[in-house]
């Protein structure tokens, strides 16, 4: 601890803290406009935080200076020096900066109207024209750029380059003529785009989303919990009259340090999509759908469970809240007696041992990454923790087709037993094993589904805890936002676990919610089954198969728990109110003819916590799995699937998101394409189970020979081998 | 003796001088009085001369309403629609002006002199949705509804301060 | 261009990370690609590097030896930084731009001179310091142009 004088006010701060952090503890404000301690060291871009120290000749950039013993700092309160340099700032600052708050969206929650208000001089003594740009620039179909009224803090290129390190975003040119550009007329595109919107500390960068659709005095912010992917990123939801006008981060510094994804940043105006259902649905025979009042699909609803028996199948998406997903499987396993469910996460309970927050990654020393999905794309943001623990020194190493190690497809589990057996490591992971031998904290995550619920990890992490003694935390992605929450809610609701769905006739299936309708392996229910009760947001082909068709709700209309992919229960909260009943007020009204009693609304429960609750004490006590054999090799090259986060429903209907949905693109190793002689962005057949595809090639020299990634939208029909070749048109390059 | 007598007759005197003076009767409706400069009745949306409207729908009006009754959502100009010489435009502007106290801080709070307070104060209606004012309504002519003898004379009343200079 | 390739990589090899080779890369791409830097010199370099575009067009735009816009076989710089501006810098840039008939920044049609004003060349003590195909000019005046322009035209 030092000593510090600020405003001849004594502070004890931590040798190294930040001299704003330091002045802030005792409530002095200095004021800052590029100072952002999340995007690294701090670069005195804006010299708003001028302040007089003790024995420097001139006025000091606070920010970038630190709390040192004996140091003396005089803010604008106490120094008229410092308050005349801020004023100054002020003016220069804006010099080019054009009077159009009354347009800008920023006005009413803007860091350079506040602060110009606070600390800056009344007028301008500016009597030549201001310098203009062309206005809005749209850097990409979310983000409108007014390089008029950039102040040139580097924030948003600081973010692009060493947050989410796209470096796309940059700043071009020099001095006076600096300005944030992307490369020529290229749009910003990166899973993490949006969050240079919250970054502009002025109007330069604003949403073409949330464009003049409100002002911050006519909002309501509701906390709520982001609800499209298992990350859980704290949000708020901002609302105008009714409707939800844009997503806004709420910092949680363990679960996303306020970083959040574009999916989850733009996604909501799915809400009101033209081919949203709000009336319940009923198949009538020949004539397909006809509208129905609640209590005739009520009625339907329970005819077809009732002439089902006990020969019902439910399918999650794994989506719901856990209250609705208890109440749903309390209606099937106790009011209906089937046990049989179709779950679109499992997860082991045992892996509890190892849970940590997410921001442990980044204290980690070793991180390793199993499995074939690209972590961004199942869990944004776990990415942005492993680039900061990467940043942080950590030895962040990939094991998958196209990472560090070049493992081979599927085969995540076969690469935990080999490092967890210690001997006969293969060659290609004999340093893997070194560095996770002599790390002292590891963190492991693993990005693909596994039907053994993280079990294969969870016994590497054992084994590194037992013998390593090192600080091991586990994180094994779901796929599905609450696949966790919906998997321990089934399994508690009765005894034992799923009964999966067998062959021949189902007397009832129940498709809960658009994830699960769009699963191939519920289409293949959906044709044994005699009858379909579905849950859906949209009417689509898939919901064609069903016979009673109830409206639901996204998970900006709903009340209820979900849990993350630490295992961290959070509360969604109702931003808006649907306009009809949600899922658990449908399923309480069902549950009652069935004889259940469900409460038609979310209880708090004990559950409600923000807090990740402590991990057990160790108590991994599974036997160790066996890794599953390897696919035999065939002709061609190896099919991966990637499970793009910028697709589904809620992105499907979002115009402004659709430039980052994944291209049609098939990506091939270096030497593969050249032996085929294919060039980069050359258009390729690719031809697997008959079915044949046009793709442009990608290629990627960091992906293992013979093997090709292909987005799952692009990839439909395709078996686990394809064919790539040359378009064969004759046109030679 | 009280002064009561006295005093009442002082009275009936007062009461008694008026009879023969001129009546100063106003002939409202036909006839209406000259508003003062700084009457505040309906409001009234301006264009610029270009056509423009001088609004922006920044919504600055109704964070300054105390009364709530100001409600602006905005779009953003095109090419092919320019409404007002900005960026954004008020696609929707209404006051209800069942709930406007007339306090006049929506003109102050404007920073484009785009709404100001005028002369008129013939604003009742039948029913109360006919007396919420959409943009269409604001940016026109004040209705001339009342019945008039000679509408040049007696019309709607020209304040002082345009009359006079 | 996996020449480019190649030899952007073995100048990278010589640091300690890939990225602080981004000038030489980016010299060398110039050169490849006929003294300026078109939109796919970039993409090469970004390639080779593991950089993106952007970043390396951010730096080029930075430096002024490099050249985002075509230039002609000779090139004509004049400095008018702060020592040269105070000794008539602008009237030495007029005067080329009367003797070439272009503005700064622009080169002549026939593409064989291009005229542009750069940040300080480093002779600040005997300013103007105009710099032709590399070699400086210094001091010039506005008289002198006339002869540095004829030298250069008889050169090509």
């Amino acid at each position: 601890m030092v000593r510090v004088t600020i405003d001849g006010q004594e502070v004890l701060a931590p040798k190294g803290q930040g001299l704003v952090e330091t002045a802030a503890s005792v409530g002095i404000e200095i004021p800052v406009f590029c100072y952002e301690p999340r995007l690294g060291p701090p670069v005195g871009a804006c010299r708003m935080c001028l302040c007089e120290v003790e024995g420097l000749p001139k006025l000091q950039a606070a920010c970038t200076l630190t709390a040192t013993d004996g140091l003396v700092l005089r803010t604008a309160r106490t120094s008229e020096q410092a308050a005349g340099g801020q004023s100054a700032i002020l003016e220069f600052i804006l010099l080019n900066h054009p009077l159009d708050c009354p347009d800008c969206d920023k006005g009413g929650e803007c860091p350079l109207q506040d602060l110009t208000f606070r600390f800056g001089p009344g007028s301008t003594r500016m009597q030549f024209p201001k310098r203009t740009f062309d206005k809005p620039i749209p850097i990409s179909p979310l983000i409108a750029l007014d390089r008029e009224r950039c102040i040139l803090c580097y924030r948003c290129t600081r973010f692009s380059e060493s947050v989410s390190e796209d470096g796309q975003l940059v700043a071009a040119n020099r001095g006076a003529q600096s300005i944030i550009a992307t490369f020529e007329d290229e749009p910003y595109r990166a899973h993490f785009s949006g969050n240079v919107l919250e970054l502009c500390p002025v109007g330069a960068l604003t949403s073409t989303t949330y464009r003049f659709r409100a002002r911050p005095w006519e909002i309501q912010n509701v906390p709520t919990v982001c609800g499209l992917c298992p990350v859980g990123c704290n949000v708020w939801a901002t609302t105008r009259e009714g409707k939800v006008a844009r997503i806004l981060s709420r910092n949680h510094p363990e679960v996303h340090e306020g970083w959040l994804c574009d999916k989850g940043r733009f996604a909501y105006d799915h809400l009101r999509a033209e081919d949203r259902l709000r009336t319940p649905l009923v198949r009538v025979r020949r004539r397909g759908f006809e509208e129905a009042s609640h209590e005739a699909a009520l009625d339907a609803a329970e005819a077809g469970l009732r002439a089902a028996g006990s020969s019902v199948v439910v399918a999650f998406s794994g989506g719901e809240t856990v209250e609705q997903a208890t109440a749903l499987a309390r209606i099937v396993r106790e009011g209906l007696g089937s046990d049989a469910a179709l779950l679109p996460d499992d997860w082991d309970a045992a892996l509890d041992a190892f849970r940590a927050p997410l921001s442990a990654i980044r204290d980690a020393d070793v991180c390793l990454i199993l499995g074939d999905d690209p972590v961004v794309e199942r869990a944004p943001v776990v990415d942005l923790w492993l680039r900061a623990a990467r940043r942080a020194e950590a030895e962040v190493i990939a094991v998958n087709p196209a990472g560090d190690v070049q493992a081979a497809p599927g085969s995540a589990a076969q690469v935990c037993a080999d490092l967890r057996e210690g001997k006969k490591v293969p060659t290609e992971l004999r340093e893997t094993a070194k560095s996770l031998k002599s790390a002292k904290r590891v963190a492991l995550v693993w990005s693909e589904d596994d039907p053994t619920g993280g079990r294969h990890v969870g016994a590497l992490a054992n084994e590194l805890h037992e013998n390593g003694r090192a600080e091991v935390a586990v994180y094994v992605l779901p796929r599905t936002p609450n696949g966790r929450g919906v998997a321990t809610a089934w399994y508690t609701v009765g005894e034992g676990r799923s009964d999966p769905p067998g062959e021949g006739e189902i007397g009832a299936l129940v498709v809960s919610g658009d994830e699960a309708a769009s699963d191939p392996r519920v289409a293949d229910l959906a044709a044994r089954a005699s009858f379909v009760l579905t849950t859906a947001m949209f009417q689509s082909e898939l919901t064609a198969w069903s016979h009673v068709v109830l409206p639901g709700t996204s998970y900006l209309e709903r009340e209820g728990t979900y849990v993350n992919l630490e295992g961290r229960p959070q509360r969604l909260r109702r931003a808006v109110v649907p306009f009809g009943p949600d899922e658990l007020e449908w399923l309480a009204q069902l549950a009652e003819r069935f004889g259940v009693a469900i409460d038609p609304w979310a209880a708090p429960t004990a559950a409600e916590q923000a807090d990740l609750p402590p991990a057990d004490e160790f108590a991994w006590s599974r036997p160790d799995p066996q890794a599953p054999p390897g696919k035999p090799a065939g002709p061609g090259l190896e099919l991966v699937r990637i499970g793009a986060l910028f697709s589904g429903a809620a992105v499907e209907r979002i115009p402004q998101l659709q430039f980052q949905r994944p291209a049609a693109e098939v990506e091939l190793a270096h030497e593969d394409a050249s032996t085929r002689g294919i060039a980069p962005g050359e258009a390729v057949v690719v031809t697997s189970n008959g079915t044949s595809r046009e793709l442009r090639a990608g290629l990627n020299r960091k992906l293992r020979v013979g093997v090709v990634r292909i987005p799952a939208e692009h990839a439909k029909d395709f078996g686990d081998r394809v064919q790539v070749s040359r378009l064969s048109t004759g046109e030679s390059r | 003796m009280s002064p009561q007598p006295f005093d009442s007759l002082k009275g009936f005197a007062v009461t008694f001088r008026q009879m023969f003076k001129k009546p100063i009767t106003q002939q409202y409706p036909e006839y209406k009085r000259p508003v003062y400069p700084r009457f505040r009745g309906r409001h009234r949306l301006w264009r610029h001369e270009n056509g423009l409207e001088k609004c922006v729908g920044c919504s600055l009006c109704a964070a300054a309403c105390p009364a709530d009754c100001i409600r602006v959502v905005a779009a953003e100009n095109t090419p092919g629609n320019r409404v007002s010489p900005g960026e954004r435009y008020a696609r929707i502007y209404e006051i209800n002006l069942s709930r406007c106290i007339f306090c006049g801080y929506c003109e102050l709070a404007c920073p484009f002199d785009a709404i100001t307070l005028e002369a008129e104060f013939e604003i009742s209606e039948y029913s109360r949705d006919d007396l919420i004012y959409t943009k269409d309504m604001l940016l026109a002519e004040p209705v001339k509804r009342m019945p008039v003898a000679d509408r040049d004379l007696y019309d709607t009343p020209t304040p002082v301060w345009k009359a006079e200079s | 261009m996996s020449g480019l390739y190649d030899a952007i990589r073995s100048v990278a090899a010589r640091y300690p990370e890939s990225r602080s080779a981004i000038l030489p890369a980016l010299r060398l791409a110039q050169q490849e690609h006929g003294g300026w830097l078109p939109p796919e010199a970039f993409r090469d370099v970004a390639e080779a590097l593991e950089l993106t575009p952007a970043y390396c067009r951010a730096v080029a735009s930075f430096y002024d030896m490099f050249h985002l816009e075509p230039v002609g076989r000779h090139m004509v710089e004049v400095c008018t930084n702060v020592s040269c501006a105070l000794v008539g810098a602008q009237q030495v840039l007029e005067a080329f731009e009367g003797e070439l008939g272009v503005a700064a920044g622009e080169t002549t049609p026939d593409g064989e001179v291009t005229l542009r004003t750069v940040e300080c060349a480093g002779g600040c003590g005997w300013g103007t310091v105009v710099v032709v195909d590399h070699r400086y000019h210094e001091p010039v005046r506005p008289e002198d142009v006339a002869e540095i322009v004829r030298e250069l035209r008889d050169a090509s």
